[in-house]
């Protein structure tokens, strides 16, 4: 009688009568945004989309080097050092560089070109800015190799669909490059790697590019609804694929974004999130065995639980898992409840071992008088054994309805945040950083 | 212009695209009738729209950026619109743009709940705010495309070749994204289907 479809209807039907008649603000059109003029349509033309920094040409080549117009000063090749403070000390063990997608206009909200940028660790100045290659018009995923000098990036041609006199973004394919910071000039190069572009069918729902920058692993979610697992050695652009017939989603609970597959720096073990609804798991699969994905175990679950997955005294939110680069641990942003009150949250990053499962410890745990939100803390980087990360923390000072998000480097208990990744959000925008 | 369904699902489906009219005269971004035909358009769909970025999103201040920007980038683009008649088309669509861009973003978890309705349909009403806030979560926890395609199929009953056609998808990958995420939302909610 009360079908699903039916619930769903009346649920959101429900929420957005929370949006009360006559609560919404007056329509703003003060300092309409000039665009220059040009040809509607994305594309050569790209209306409204300055000049980058950097101009990409293309090439007919199969990989195409191209060359950046900024050299990277500074940072491990002449950045200004930092005073020898703990702050110091922290910065040194950190990788040089990250990449950040950004839009031209950080305030909207609305879909927009995205192109990448590069920034120091220690400072969090922009060193360079790269644009997608045409005919690609904007970046949709990053992958880092953890070294902050060597990443992927997956571009997308920023097709507009037209009809209607309406606009919306088209999947298409999806072709991905490598950025390389040379550590001997501290140019970037950003070259087209030899990998077929992924069909616009295809939705990636994770990447990750392993310690070396040898091999690139994605996870695809919606290709015939079948998921799959691919794995592109970057030299040559050859490639493995295994599907997934396992039940659950290849991806996390933040619809994908974060990290949902990660390598040990062997090349050949990828740690991998299914999600099943009710439960997550982390796998790891041997990636040189001829067995499918059916073979991999798994390293930690999170079971019993629709909307955070307890394991012992720990939830986890679903976000980002890494397996450490050294096969140790996997490590995600928890949260843990039991252990205080209903009143009272630990929020921690907890480091389980990835042979049996088990919380070996917990970084940097910070206690809230209130239930924390759990997703508002994640993990970006770990170092190869988990000693030192790098995570978002959700710290205090945002006003009502907002989180002030800091990006900072965990060693032990110590948090030490990163200059220039500070941000208040309600939602978004927020790109995180790649290292 | 017919307020009675402003703010309902129904006034921003598809056949009422042909309902908004555009301004008399040529009117640019700096035209008086560009801004007369935006705020109008902004005044009979505003709620309508907010109310289906918030379902998209959970957050009513990201909803209402969302919105503003669509309304901002019509009124921007005003003259470059070759029918007028779709303009409610075409914010709609920026709107759904919005709310993709915002959920490709690194989200928060609406660990707290959902706040109670102010004023409740019949139709929403028949499930009692426990249930709703189970569903709410739920649905929030799919993949940002499978929720895109719930909210439009049963949010706002749209049929599937338009929701293809808004997404950018087959039809036939509408009906599979649609079952595999009421599968999904089966097993979130304990169901067994």
């Amino acid at each position: 009688m009360n079908t699903l479809e039916s619930r769903v209807r009346a649920a959101t039907k429900a929420t957005a009568e929370e949006i009360a008649p006559g609560s919404i603000p007056p329509l703003s059109l003060a300092t309409p945004q000039r665009r220059r003029p040009g040809r509607a349509g994305r594309g050569r033309g790209r209306a409204g989309w300055p000049r980058m920094l950097i101009p990409l040409a293309a090439a007919a080549s199969v990989i195409a080097v191209v060359a950046t117009s900024l050299a990277i000063t500074g940072g491990a090749n002449g950045h200004r050092p930092a005073k020898a403070t703990g702050h110091a000390s922290a910065m040194a063990s950190l990788p040089p560089y990250y990449v950040q997608l950004a839009g031209n206009n950080p305030n909207t909200t609305v879909l927009q070109p995205e192109h990448a940028v590069i920034r120091a660790t220690s400072s969090g100045a922009a060193l360079a800015t790269i644009t997608p290659p045409s005919p690609y018009g904007t970046f949709a995923l990053v992958a880092g190799a953890g070294d902050g000098r060597a990443f992927v990036l997956a571009a997308e041609k920023w097709a507009v669909q037209q009809a209607d006199g309406g606009s919306s973004q088209l999947a298409e394919p999806t072709k991905f490059f490598l950025l390389r910071i040379s550590p001997v000039t501290g140019k970037p190069q950003l070259t087209a790697l030899p990998i077929p572009a992924e069909p616009a069918s295809a939705g990636l729902s994770g990447m990750a590019l392993s310690p070396g920058a040898r091999r690139l692993a994605v996870a695809v979610d919606g290709d015939g609804n079948r998921q799959k697992i691919q794995v592109f050695t970057v030299a040559t652009g050859s490639e493995q694929q295994w599907t997934w017939h396992g039940g659950g989603n290849i991806t996390n609970n933040a619809g994908g974004n974060g990290q949902v597959l990660s390598w040990v720096a062997n090349q050949r073990t990828l740690a991998f999130q299914v999600w099943h609804g009710n439960s997550i798991e982390v796998r790891l699969f041997n990636t040189a065995s001829a067995a499918g994905l059916g073979a991999s175990t798994i390293a930690v679950d999170f079971p019993g639980a629709a909307v955070d997955s307890p394991r012992g005294d720990v939830t986890f939110g679903g976000t980002s898992t890494f397996i450490t680069p050294d096969a140790a641990m996997i490590v995600c942003a928890t949260t843990s409840t039991t252990k205080w009150s209903t009143t009272m949250t630990q929020v921690g990053y907890t480091e389980f071992s990835a042979r049996t499962g088990r919380a070996v410890r917990i970084l940097d745990p910070r206690r809230y008088a209130a239930k924390a939100l759990l997703q508002t803390q994640d993990v970006l980087w770990t170092n190869a054994s988990g000693s030192t990360l790098i995570v978002v923390a959700d710290v205090a000072g945002a006003q009502p309805g907002k989180y002030r998000l800091q990006m900072g480097a965990v060693t032990g208990k110590s948090f030490t945040p990163l200059p220039g990744l500070q941000t208040d959000t309600a939602l978004g925008p927020v790109h995180y950083p790649v290292w | 212009m017919d307020f009675r369904h402003r703010g309902s699902p129904a006034a921003l489906a598809a056949p009422l695209a042909r309902a908004v009219p555009g301004p008399a005269g040529p009117a640019g971004p700096d035209g008086g009738d560009a801004e007369a035909a935006v705020s109008g358009l902004y005044e009979a769909h505003a709620l309508g729209l907010v109310r289906l970025a918030y379902v998209m999103l959970g957050d009513r201040a990201a909803a209402e950026d969302v919105v503003q920007e669509a309304f901002g980038g019509l009124y921007r683009r005003w003259d470059q619109l070759a029918d007028k008649g779709r303009a409610l088309q075409y914010v709609r669509s920026s709107v759904l743009n919005g709310c993709r861009s915002a959920l490709r973003r690194p989200r928060h978890a609406d660990v707290d709940g959902v706040p109670q309705p102010t004023a409740a349909s019949a139709e929403a009403a028949a499930l009692t705010s426990e249930e709703r806030r189970e569903v709410t979560r739920a649905l929030r926890r799919l993949p940002n495309r499978q929720r895109e395609v719930l909210v439009l199929r049963f949010y706002l009953d749209e049929p599937e070749a338009e929701i293809a056609r808004v997404m950018g998808i087959s039809q036939s990958t509408v009906r599979s994204t649609a079952h595999r995420a009421l599968a999904k939302l089966g097993h979130l909610l304990g169901e067994t289907r």
